[in-house]
């Protein structure tokens, strides 16, 4: 039954987000009895809304408020990630892979890289094995807790008998977060493909259908849509007293607070830290020594596509189509820290017009583009390296409708990252080729959808925003509880990471509100 | 303003004033030169010449002419509701247009020459992007091209084809 609470009801704890990090956490703490208000910016949406349709889709679910990239980002959509209740994981692929115990001690493993700030995470990665396994349970991750692999689509069997030939073992479908079997009330899998326009059958594992539901039955969770944190509010001991924020109509509510916790990813959890500023926080809360926003990460992450010499039809069936994990491992003598996984994944006939060659065009390109069927295509994904100097911060002249400076995102490779992408591609190169690629084409750079490290956990407030629990420094009752807080990207792709950092979050909260101290 | 003292600078100026424009001219970048809306017979003028260009850009054979139509016709709505669209439009039709005949009237060769001489403009970025947003939603070039689009109303690609493919090699040494 889901409840409603009053906006100066100061006993909640106010959730801003509702996605991998915000959904969980909300979930797991009503479960717990914890009295929990969710505020999410974008609306909520139900399977019905979820058509087959890639563009449209791209238009309803995707944050497309002003943001402004420089470096090496797209100036206009930096970052693609979502904008509606469940969060990022409504048009996530699914792929829920453990990070490497070393992939935590980045540091110690790689040694000093210049121009990074490798930290090692302050967690012990046994802290968190526990909660991996919750995780896979919660989410109903494919190849765990005895539930089967999905079966190989036609993109992934290129890749598979690709890499086998070339020498690679680590060759599976991956980790999936989509019922292989039916289970948790949701079918299984139909292979669709559109997994990134949302699950129109609810196969897929996403807040929107799983925790939230599972939150509001509770009866202690309350779920606000299209409610946007502008601000956070703190009284003169530092203490944060609630939120403000915009409803559909643009007007401002406060909601009162005893805990608040920011889970609005990686952009957006540290503008909302810098935006609120305040005698005692001038530079915004958490930000006494200059670390919000930096360290931004987004991973190594590029394409190849394949002419194959036959009909793949990579648009059928599951998108995220298997994983290649020989290269993940730090061996140095390729001549870069850290390592990648290779993952199928295809491309709808508009991206791969866009992307085949970016300038493309004329009669040899749309030729080449009706072979549609024969082609195979694969992502890149790595571990990049912290750097202060890629962040996010508040754009010096440009506001949102609220009149909030917009968040700026800059962000530039390390050769260490540019190393990794020409090994990495050449490899997905090499596994096309050994299975008769006519041709292989590069794609650079495709908007970020892992944004990581924006407010890094660490020991010390020297080092970083939150303790290991999440908990912003020189505050008492404010967490940060999404893929911010990491302190290295890992090779893994982020969501199991940022769902068992919630959960492990949930249960050092309810601990703290028992024993008073929240 | 004090008056001129010395030709040279107001040479100068003037000079560097004309290699502005000029640079602006040669990027493509009308905004601001002229910001205004399309009359009826740029419409008209710009419509045939947009289809023709689409087409050059994505040229499929066995696709009807009116699909590349409403490439122009998405573009010359956008022009109607943004002025520097329309700029750019002008300016780009402009570039393209130079020589004799019109740029439409050509053979294929020469117009595929104009296009040359301006890929990597504003315009033409412009008209790519929209010619491909337009066309690879087309559900007729999606048919050409093979893909087989919504799958959910047909249960999903499970029982479909999904992982049909037989042409791969089973073993280490067949290829």
């Amino acid at each position: 039954m889901s409840r409603q609470y009053e906006l100066d009801d100061s006993s909640v704890v106010v959730v801003v987000g509702s996605g991998a990090g915000g959904g969980v956490l909300s979930a797991a703490l009503s479960g717990q009895g914890v009295d929990v208000v969710c505020l999410e910016a974008g609306p909520r949406l139900s399977l019905s809304d979820f058509i087959n349709d890639e563009a449209l889709m791209f238009r309803k679910l995707t944050w497309l408020d002003p943001r402004e990239g420089s470096g090496d980002l797209n100036p206009g959509l930096p970052a693609y990630i979502c904008k509606t209740v469940g969060g990022t994981t409504v048009h996530w692929t699914a792929l829920a892979m453990r990070p490497l115990a070393d992939e935590f001690r980045p540091l110690s493993k790689y040694g000093a890289i210049a121009a990074a700030n490798l930290m090692d995470w302050p967690i012990p990665y046994r802290a968190l094995e526990p909660y991996f396994a919750k995780a896979e349970f919660l989410m109903g991750v494919a190849g765990t807790h005895g539930w089967p692999y999905h079966p190989g689509s036609n993109n992934y069997k290129v890749l598979e008998a690709g890499a086998r030939r070339v020498g690679y073992r680590a060759v599976d479908m991956g980790h999936l977060a989509i019922n292989s079997v039916a289970r948790d009330g949701r079918p299984k899998c139909r292979q669709i493909g559109f997994c990134k326009s949302g699950c129109a059958i609810g196969a897929k594992w996403s807040t929107l259908y799983t925790e939230i539901p599972k939150a509001e039955a509770t009866g202690h969770f309350e779920l606000r849509p299209e409610s946007m944190v502008v601000r956070l509010v703190n009284d003169a001991s530092g203490r944060i007293t609630g939120v403000v924020y915009a409803s559909r109509d643009g007007s401002l509510h406060e909601q009162k607070a005893r805990t608040v916790c920011i889970a609005a990813n990686s952009i957006e959890t540290p503008r909302l830290l810098l935006n609120s500023t305040s005698p005692l926080y001038p530079d915004g809360i958490g930000n006494g020594n200059g670390h919000v926003g930096r360290h931004y990460m987004r991973h190594v992450f590029a394409g190849v596509e394949a002419l194959m010499p036959g009909a793949v039809n990579f648009h059928r069936g599951i998108q995220q189509a298997g994983s290649v994990s020989d290269e993940r491992y730090h061996q140095p003598g390729r001549g870069f820290a850290s390592g990648y996984h290779i993952e199928g994944a295809p491309l709808s006939p508009e991206r791969l017009a866009f992307v085949l060659d970016p300038e493309g065009w004329g009669r040899e390109y749309s030729k080449l583009l009706e072979n549609y069927s024969n082609f195979a295509a694969c992502l890149i994904v790595g571990e990049d390296l912290p750097d202060e100097n890629n962040r996010v911060s508040l754009h010096a002249t440009r506001k949102d409708r609220f009149g909030l400076p917009i968040p700026a995102i800059h962000y530039q490779y390390h050769e260490n990252s540019l190393a990794m992408r020409e090994h990495a591609q050449s490899a997905a190169e090499s596994i096309y080729e050994a299975v008769g690629a006519k041709r292989t084409f590069r794609f650079g750079a495709p908007p970020a959808t892992h944004n990581l490290g924006t407010c890094r956990m660490a020991e010390r407030d020297r080092e970083g925003v939150c303790n290991p629990w999440g908990r912003v420094f020189g505050t008492k009752n404010l967490f940060v509880s999404d893929g911010s807080q990491f302190v290295s990207a890992t090779t893994a792709n982020p969501t199991l990471t940022i769902v068992s950092l919630a959960l492990r979050q949930a249960d050092h909260l309810v601990q703290q509100l028992v024993r008073r101290e929240q | 303003m004090p008056p001129e003292g010395d030709s040279h600078d107001a040479a100068r100026r003037s000079l560097l004033k004309g290699l502005t424009a000029a640079i602006a001219l040669l990027a493509g970048d009308f905004r601001g030169l002229i910001a205004a809306p399309l009359g009826g017979g740029e419409q008209l003028q710009f419509r045939r010449t947009l289809t023709t260009l689409a087409h050059d850009l994505f040229p499929h054979k066995g696709l009807a002419i009116g699909h590349y139509e409403a490439v122009a016709a998405l573009l010359l709505d956008e022009a109607a509701k943004d002025d520097g669209i329309a700029a750019q439009l002008r300016a780009g039709i402009a570039a393209l247009e130079k020589g004799e005949p019109p740029w439409a009237d050509r053979s294929e060769e020469g117009r595929v020459a104009a296009i040359e001489r301006i890929a990597g403009s504003r315009f033409f970025s412009l008209a790519r992007t929209k010619s491909i947003e337009q066309l690879y939603r087309d559900k007729a070039v999606w048919r050409l091209l093979g893909y087989e689009g919504s799958s959910v109303e047909y249960g999903g690609y499970v029982d479909r084809g999904f992982d049909d493919i037989d042409w791969l090699p089973d073993g280490k040494d067949d290829l």
